[in-house]
């Protein structure tokens, strides 16, 4: 059986469908199958060794079926704003109870209703807002994933960061 | 979602029952809330008695860092972050006249989760997260999951103190 030891390189465009791989043990020509062990990462598809290098070293255009559609079609979002903030709000309680009396930013940013809310995008943001004019907890690194901003980034405090991100949102009328 | 129903009711708890719900090991002894709540500084710079200042080994945003010391969560950085200070690796929790102790907790992956100080007189000052100060009786009363156990302790020439005057429980 084939070893093969994956290692992902992204392209020259993130968004093109064709990525490449680091593949070892392989021959220039070869046909990677989808039986082959993998070491690292998964076989999704048949893919082509396209280069070798004197090291062993090979290139392979790799199709994942997530990405066979160039580019990945647009969807609409899907939740009405009723509906974002009753996913919020269990999500936002969660975090700032069971985060409440953390000191490490890893930790804290890292605990997963963070990430759901992260992934509700700029809908969310004026509820970030509101709970920020409530209480001073580090949104900030979600607020600028969200919107690609960052007002506070000479904010030497949460409380400075806090301020600056209400500023900017009542500049946007996003909150009171 | 039955899991967040439940942690969610904690946020109707008053902060003393807040704390105890997830440092269950401060109901073993005496313990008292020290200052209101601050999102401003954090355990670790609570530690260095820097109450303006999150520390965090994070790059960027509104965490502090020494820029010569790996921004990474590991307990090679915060002993490195403390003998900056001044601190050195010690072995005894016990309290000795002149000396300033402070204890680094870690989960078992060694990842630091929080920092204590010894006051004067051998009691032990913690800061949870973004919100209160706490003086506690015993080190070991807030190892628990929340910040898993002492790996470390460190000590140096005391200071003078120039602690905060208690206050009136918050709710």
């Amino acid at each position: 059986m084939k070893r093969l030891v994956l290692e992902p390189r992204l392209g020259p465009q993130f968004s093109r469908p064709v990525r490449k791989w680091a593949v070892s043990d392989l021959q220039c020509g070869e046909v990677v199958e989808p039986d082959w062990d993998v070491e690292w990462g998964r076989i999704v598809d048949r893919a082509r060794v396209k280069e070798a290098s004197p090291a062993g070293l090979a290139s392979v255009r790799w199709q994942l079926p997530l990405a066979k559609k160039d580019p990945i079609p647009v969807q609409p979002y899907p939740y009405s704003p009723d509906e974002v903030r009753g996913i919020f709000e269990p999500l936002a309680e969660s975090w700032e109870a069971e985060t409440e009396f953390l000191s490490m930013t890893p930790q804290i940013t890292g605990h997963p209703a963070y990430f759901e809310i992260v992934g509700l995008g700029p809908p969310a943001v004026p509820l970030i807002l509101e709970r920020l004019k409530k209480s001073t907890r580090p949104w900030f690194q979600a607020l600028t994933a969200m919107t690609r901003e960052d007002p506070a980034a000479e904010a030497d405090s949460h409380s400075e960061a806090a301020k600056a991100w209400l500023e900017w949102g009542r500049r946007r009328g996003l909150v009171d | 979602m039955a899991r967040v129903g439940t942690k969610a009711r904690i946020g109707r708890l008053t902060v003393q029952e807040r704390i105890e719900t997830q440092i269950p090991g401060l109901r073993q002894g005496a313990y008292r809330i020290t200052s209101p709540e601050d999102p401003d500084y954090n355990c670790v710079a609570w530690g260095l008695r820097d109450t303006a200042h999150w520390w965090s080994p994070r790059p960027g945003g509104t965490n502090h860092w020494p820029t010569d010391v790996p921004a990474w969560p590991s307990l090679t950085a915060f002993v490195e972050v403390f003998e900056q200070e001044g601190y050195s690796i010690c072995d005894e929790a016990a309290y000795e006249e002149g000396v300033e102790k402070i204890a680094i907790f870690t989960y078992p992956s060694e990842e630091p989760a929080h920092v204590a100080r010894q006051l004067k007189g051998g009691k032990w000052t913690s800061k949870l997260g973004g919100s209160v100060d706490i003086e506690h009786d015993e080190l070991r009363m807030v190892a628990c999951g929340l910040y898993g156990d002492v790996r470390v302790l460190m000590c140096r020439a005391r200071a003078p103190e120039a602690e905060r005057p208690t206050i009136q429980l918050l709710s």
